[in-house]
């Protein structure tokens, strides 16, 4: 590889590279906390909507049974309809949970003791009279509503657990999405010292070096004699004064 | 020491490790643009930039010195490990930083242990950049560069005298341009044919690339779990039982072997030493597994010996059988071949068969000497008079060597690993062949062993890959005038 820059190129290349390890570890970080940002909020969501959804299952379970003991208690079926819109309201929240709900894993089992929750209470309607209604509450029904009640409540458990493991899943995120622009700025520490190191090698020493010489040679006329490296702008310098120094001392030598 | 010339060439050392992250991005996007892409991506930016960076200040310089050519060999292997970890790092997963550094050296000193518990869980990408730190370093991450730069006038000859085993100058012949030319067309050709031979074999053509290229760097980073056992194919085993033995052998020999040269394998003595060591070795292990009722029969013993023992000669480490839990017999001899290994100026680690002969050879000469004190005794080796020097050399080699792992034991011990893991540990670690015994065995890994214990694992591998007196000289730096 050969590189013909002069200073100014050398010097802006080393910036630009510079500039964009900077850039580039600024874009990371904003990327991954943006990312990071979008998850926490996503996952804050999901437990507000988990829990909402749960809340409002157990209250229309709630209102179905008001509605079924009050029928119980006054023998008076006008409770029905109290019945079938807390069942109404029940069903509403289920299918709003299978439109937003990701992990419907716990809603199998909800789905499944409101069945067997609903088989209960309209076995229950088809002959309310011909039963033991208060035996009948406290045995079959009370363990149907236990069940749905149950179920919608481990949902709710396994909801807390699931944000749990995702909230220890967005502190490993939130290490790993400091990493690359942690990365990207110890790099780019490391190339400052490199770049400060190769400035002082290439330009600053040089240029002290020339200083010092043609202050020997006006002092007291010490041959100008300095040693650079590379073939750039400070070579070249040195090289005209060297002519220079060399023309003014043949001049004074005639 | 000028330390600007160091910086230009570990900068060049770098640039080629970012071609190598840039290839991983690729086979990661050939993927479906795998988890592992953008981390690949970054860290290709990352290490470019750092490598090119010292290119445009520094001009090419025709002479270096020993002590940069030193400061060159060892830094860029540093460096090398270091930016190698990025792409871990930035991965995740069960990398932490010192877990991806510990695969990074592991990687790059062709050791070829592993702290990962679940290896299929890596995406493609990260897996073929896995791969490829055994490609890279199982030549020398200097030597790589010297193969694929045109020109570097004398510095090419300054810098693969030191990165070259000193022991393996020997047997390359040539001038430092063909060398450089014998050691690329070996090393790129059996890569290519047993890529091709693997595939024929069955295996999909992303796990034959890295498993060859575990195989040609004597490393170990299998794409399975359960190494090479996962294939459950005899095809496979011999074919990489083939290649694990070649790569073992000194490269100028396989080139002076092909092109029908004087200088081959069958008329080196030390080839027929390691093969014959590997033959009798691996017979014994496998007899000694059969009468214990490990495998059903000799034949099944003999595939599952015969292919351990080349694997841990050649320090190349991949497994078929957990080796932890066969005999003593066993153990100790694959320990014994662990010391051993292969022979210089091949991709192994270790003592090598070189210094272990040539050993045998001057207790010989001493013993004779002992006999005739007048009698002037010389050891020679392949029918040529071995200098004082040569032989002193390889004697105090294998003293340190001895001396280190005695040591490392004794440190490993001090963290409570028991002491057939302590041991075994040094040794895998000392002499690339990562794979060891006990809680670090074949089908084990070292995700469990402590995090300053793995750090101490990376020194005895960078000591190992760099025959311990390079790497000691970098400490030595400010004492070099």
């Amino acid at each position: 590889m050969k590189f013909n820059m002069g200073i100014k190129g050398k010097i802006l290349t080393g910036f630009v590279a510079l500039g964009m390890l900077l850039f580039f570890s600024g874009v990371i970080s904003f990327f991954q906390l943006n990312k990071l940002s979008y998850s926490s909020h996503s996952m804050l969501e999901a437990s507000f909507k988990n829990t909402e959804l749960a809340k409002k299952l157990l209250d229309a379970v709630q209102e179905q049974n008001t509605a079924l003991l009050q029928m119980i208690v006054t023998q008076d079926r006008k409770y029905d309809s109290l019945l079938l819109d807390g069942r109404t309201k029940f069903d509403s929240a289920f299918n709003q949970a299978q439109i937003t709900v990701r992990d419907l894993q716990g809603f199998d089992s909800i789905y499944r003791a409101n069945l067997a929750y609903n088989y209960t209470i309209n076995e229950f309607l088809k002959d309310s009279l011909s039963q033991n209604k208060v035996n009948w509450y406290a045995t079959v029904y009370q363990d149907s509503y236990a069940n749905l009640t149950a179920s919608i409540k481990n949902v709710m458990i396994s909801t807390q657990r699931i944000m749990d493991t995702k909230a220890v899943r967005l502190e490993d995120s939130a290490y790993r999405a400091t990493m690359p622009g942690l990365i990207a700025l110890l790099i780019a520490i490391i190339i400052v010292m490199i770049f400060f190191y190769f400035v002082n090698l290439y330009y600053i020493i040089p240029v002290l070096k020339i200083s010092d010489a043609l202050q020997a040679f006006l002092d007291s006329r010490v041959p100008f004699k300095v040693n650079i490296e590379g073939k750039d702008e400070v070579f070249r310098l040195k090289e005209q004064i060297e002519k220079l120094t060399g023309e003014i001392k043949s001049k004074r030598n005639e | 020491m000028r330390l600007y010339i160091v910086l230009r060439y570990i900068g060049l050392i770098l640039a080629l490790n970012a071609i190598f992250m840039l290839l991983s991005a690729g086979v990661s996007l050939l993927n479906g643009m795998d988890s592992a892409f953008y981390p690949l991506l970054q860290s290709f930016v990352l290490t470019a930039i750092l490598g090119l960076f010292p290119l445009i200040f520094v001009p090419k310089s025709q002479q270096i010195s020993n002590t940069e050519g030193y400061g060159i060999v060892v830094g860029s292997w540093l460096m090398a490990c270091l930016v190698g970890m990025l792409p871990y790092d930035l991965w995740g997963g069960e990398f932490t930083l010192i877990n991806a550094w510990f695969e990074s050296v592991s990687g790059f000193t062709t050791t070829g242990s592993t702290i990962l518990n679940d290896v299929e869980a890596l995406p493609k990408g990260l897996l073929f950049w896995r791969a490829s730190t055994h490609w890279l370093g199982g030549v020398g991450v200097v030597m790589f560069v010297l193969l694929v730069l045109p020109s570097m006038g004398s510095t090419k000859m300054r810098l693969s005298n030191v990165e070259l085993s000193s022991m393996a100058k020997d047997n390359f012949r040539y001038q430092t341009k063909k060398i450089l030319q014998i050691l690329l067309v070996v090393y790129v050709g059996l890569t290519a044919a047993e890529t091709l031979l693997l595939k024929i074999a069955g295996m999909g053509w992303f796990d034959a690339v890295c498993n060859s290229f575990s195989t040609i760097a004597t490393g170990g980073f299998c794409t399975k779990n359960a190494s090479i056992a996962a294939y459950n194919s005899a095809s496979i085993e011999i074919i990489i039982m083939f290649f694990m033995m070649i790569s073992g052998l000194h490269f100028g020999l396989i080139f002076g072997t092909l092109t029908g040269k004087n200088n081959n394998i069958f008329r080196s003595e030390i080839s027929r030493y390691y093969a014959l060591s590997i033959l009798i070795g691996g017979c014994v292990i496998a007899a000694d597994l059969w009468i214990n009722g490990y495998y059903p029969n000799f034949w099944t013993s003999l595939r599952y010996g015969l292919f351990e023992t080349i694997s841990v000669s050649s320090t190349t480490g991949f497994a078929t059988a957990d080796t932890s839990i066969w005999s003593p017999l066993a153990i100790i001899l694959l320990m014994l071949f662990t010391f051993q290994c292969g022979c210089a100026g091949s991709t192994a680690g270790g003592i090598k068969c070189d210094r272990m002969l040539l050993s045998f050879k001057a207790i010989k000469a001493m013993m004779i000497q002992r006999q005739h004190p007048n009698a002037i005794i010389r050891v020679k080796m392949n029918g040529v008079i071995q200098e004082n020097h040569t032989v002193n050399m390889a004697v105090l080699f294998i003293i340190v060597y001895l001396l280190l792992v005695g040591a490392g034991t004794v440190i490993f011990s001090a963290f409570n690993i028991d002491l057939e893991t302590s041991f075994s540990m040094t040794i895998a670690s000392m002499a690339n062949a990562g794979s060891g015994f006990g809680e670090v065995g074949s089908m084990d890994n070292y995700h469990n062993v402590p995090a300053l214990a793995k750090w101490l694992c990376t020194v005895f591998m960078l000591l190992g890959r760099l025959e311990i007196f390079g790497f000691l000289q970098l400490f030595l730096i400010n004492r070099w005038k």
